[in-house]
């Protein structure tokens, strides 16, 4: 519509749809009261039509002259004003023009009084107002009111129209295309358009100038600002991406909101599409999942230190990690607290801290417990058996036969003699501890031990036989030794540790006394020890 | 105000006065024909006459007899230019009507209103 685009055409509009529904508010009133006036008027024109004739008429009337009194109606029709004209003799009709009806509705009555005794009525004159000619003139003259208002409000729209285009429309045309030529930083000033130097319009150039300068500068500011803030982004961005620890940042979900390269390096994922949650890459994921949510609700917790096991995308290999949970605020209120997680992969050091308890724990030959474990693990025991009230028992096992495997085969022999006997023990239960206490005794302990000793029976007769199959040291020599087994339950045998070992080493040796190959029970330790 | 002494019409009231002497009516109340004859022997007692009747001058009653005159249905009474003639007129005439003086009244006459003047 060219009328929403082009100004003065529109303020022309919007002033010749005011004026002419001002012309037409005007000429209905206008034509109302020409109307009234002319009405007015025509019926102060009869008025004096009928004092004009009132004496003559009244003549005739007095004479009842009808040749008078019709020349009188007649007269009077003849006036444009009248439509038609009687006489009447007091109420009672006597001389009508032609042009009379009885029955019109617009009558003027004028009385018409004695012509020697004026306190005296002899009749009427009726007139009739010719109201089609009355009608008539009004609405000429109202019409041609109309069409000067008209003519006068379309007069007022072109011109104004035209001043609107010539002292606002067009320069501010001229202006928009300037100012759409303006290019953000280029310290290009508009000029004010002639003769506009004093009103708005130079105003308004003058504020577009300043404007323009506060944008530049602004701009200048903004540049300078933005080239820092991408150089410490860079910085940062390369802290993050080549730190050497992995780094995560978490959101309230537990979904990865960003990793850093060392991070797949250490799960070995290319994305982090693969696993979306953090849980999800470590062994423990239900307890992970719980602690995260305990640490978000804790307000005092902000940082925490633990150690987890991450599941490798390839073949799903654990990995040790070292993680540093951190809450890291919102900067604004109400901004969700997101976590970062750095982590470094511990893996070797774990189990090199593995091995070293191990070794300090375990036999190096058969990988069995050495003795300073096995006590530990016996007083473990003993201090549970105390705390259910139960039993437990154990086995002391010495070889017969087996200094001369090593006296005669060597010491290889021996150790290879050891580690099949290692082996043999470790199978007879999981749930039964095996330790070796030093050159070729072993001790077993057993945690439930019932009142009829059942179990330490059958356990001490699986060992023996197990150990008396041969034992192949290499493809040509095997091996044919035995056991001897002494056993001490606890608390019938001992209430230390220390009275256990000796009251099984006892029963121990009587075995070996008797032919060794069996098994015996300490004795009761309410005799004399 | 006088008439034929041998008329049946004893007196007259003014307004019966008017409506014969201004060509209203030419008959007396009665029913009988009237003859209006005007005496213009005397300017003073014509003025006098007009002045007492309808209150108005000579020439307004001229004015007044002028429009009626072209319709032609009502005449202006027979004007008597002196008294003898006049009585001799009223005196002839059984429905003779005219004014005089009460000075000028003969024994042809018998008056029917006085106008005090």
């Amino acid at each position: 519509m060219i009328f929403n685009r082009k100004l003065y055409i529109k303020v022309a509009l919007v002033i010749g749809i005011g004026a002419f529904i001002a012309a037409v508010v005007a000429s209905v009133f206008f034509y109302l009261d020409t109307k009234f006036r002319a009405e007015q008027l025509a019926t102060n024109q009869i008025s004096q039509l009928a004092l004009t004739v009132e004496s003559t008429a009244s003549v005739a009337l007095y004479v009842q002259d009808a040749e008078l009194a019709k020349e009188i109606v007649q007269g009077l029709e003849i006036n444009d004003l009248v439509a038609g004209a009687m006489l009447t003799e007091g109420d009672k009709a006597w001389m009508g023009s032609r042009g009379f009806d009885l029955q019109a509705a617009e009558v003027i009555r004028f009385e018409i009084h004695h012509p020697f005794f004026s306190d005296q009525t002899l009749g009427k004159l009726l007139l009739m107002p010719n109201q089609a000619y009355i009608d008539e003139r009004a609405t000429q003259g109202a019409v041609s009111q109309a069409w000067v208002l008209a003519i006068q409000a379309l007069a007022i729209a072109v011109l104004v129209s035209l001043l609107v285009h010539k002292t606002l429309t067009a320069p501010l045309n001229f202006l928009t295309q300037k100012v759409e030529q303006i290019v953000p930083g280029a310290n290009a000033m508009l000029t004010v358009p002639r003769r506009h130097e004093k009103d708005e319009i130079g105003c308004l150039v003058r504020g577009i100038n300043t404007l323009i300068n506060n944008l530049n500068e602004s701009l200048e500011q903004e540049r300078g600002l933005r080239a820092r803030t991408e150089q410490l982004e860079r910085k940062f961005r390369l802290i993050f991406e080549k730190a050497s620890a992995g780094i995560c940042l978490v959101d309230s979900n537990n979904a990865l909101l960003e990793v850093n390269e060392a991070f797949c390096l250490l799960s070995g994922s290319q994305t982090r599409s693969c696993r979306s949650t953090l849980v999800e890459w470590f062994e423990e994921q239900a307890e992970l999942e719980e602690f995260l949510h305990n640490f978000r609700s804790d307000p005092f917790a902000n940082h925490v230190e633990m150690e987890l096991q991450l599941r490798t995308v390839d073949s799903d290999i654990l990995k040790w990690v070292h993680c540093l949970f951190s809450k890291v605020q919102g900067q604004q209120e109400g901004e969700e607290t997101i976590l970062e997680v750095m982590m470094y992969d511990v893996t070797e050091r774990t189990y090199r801290e593995r091995m070293i308890r191990f070794e300090a724990e375990h036999d190096m030959l058969t990988h069995l417990k050495n003795r300073r474990a096995g006590e530990q693990v016996l007083r473990e025991l003993m201090r549970r058996a105390d705390q259910n009230n139960a039993m437990m028992g154990l086995l002391l096992i010495d070889l017969d036969r087996f200094k001369p495997v090593n006296d005669i085969h060597g010491h290889e022999a021996g150790d290879a003699v050891l580690k099949v006997v290692a082996e043999r023990l470790g199978a007879l239960g999981d749930d039964v501890m095996v330790a070796r206490w030093g050159g070729d005794e072993f001790v077993i302990g057993v945690p439930s031990v019932d009142k009829d000793y059942t179990r330490l029976r059958s356990l001490a007769k699986t060992a023996l036989s197990s150990l008396y199959l041969p034992i192949a040291v290499n493809d040509e020599l095997e091996c044919e030794i035995g056991a001897s087994i002494g056993i001490a339950v606890y608390p019938h045998h001992g209430s230390t540790l220390e009275q256990m070992l000796e009251s099984a080493d006892m029963a121990m040796y009587e075995v070996k006394q008797h032919g060794r190959g069996n098994f015996r029970f300490g004795r009761l330790s309410t005799g004399v020890a | 105000m006088v008439v034929n002494a041998e008329s049946s019409i004893e007196s007259l009231t003014h307004n019966e006065l008017v409506d014969i002497f201004m060509g209203r009516y030419r008959t007396f109340p009665n029913g009988r024909s009237v003859t209006v004859y005007e005496n213009a022997s005397d300017q003073q007692v014509r003025e006098a006459f007009y002045r007492s009747l309808v209150n108005r001058n000579l020439a307004q009653v001229n004015a007044y007899w002028a429009r009626l005159q072209f319709s032609g249905r009502v005449r202006q009474p027979e004007e008597i230019r002196n008294l003898e003639s006049l009585s001799e007129r009223i005196g002839s005439t059984p429905s003779a009507i005219s004014f005089v003086r009460s000075s000028d009244v003969t024994e042809k006459m018998k008056v029917v209103h006085r106008f005090d003047l």
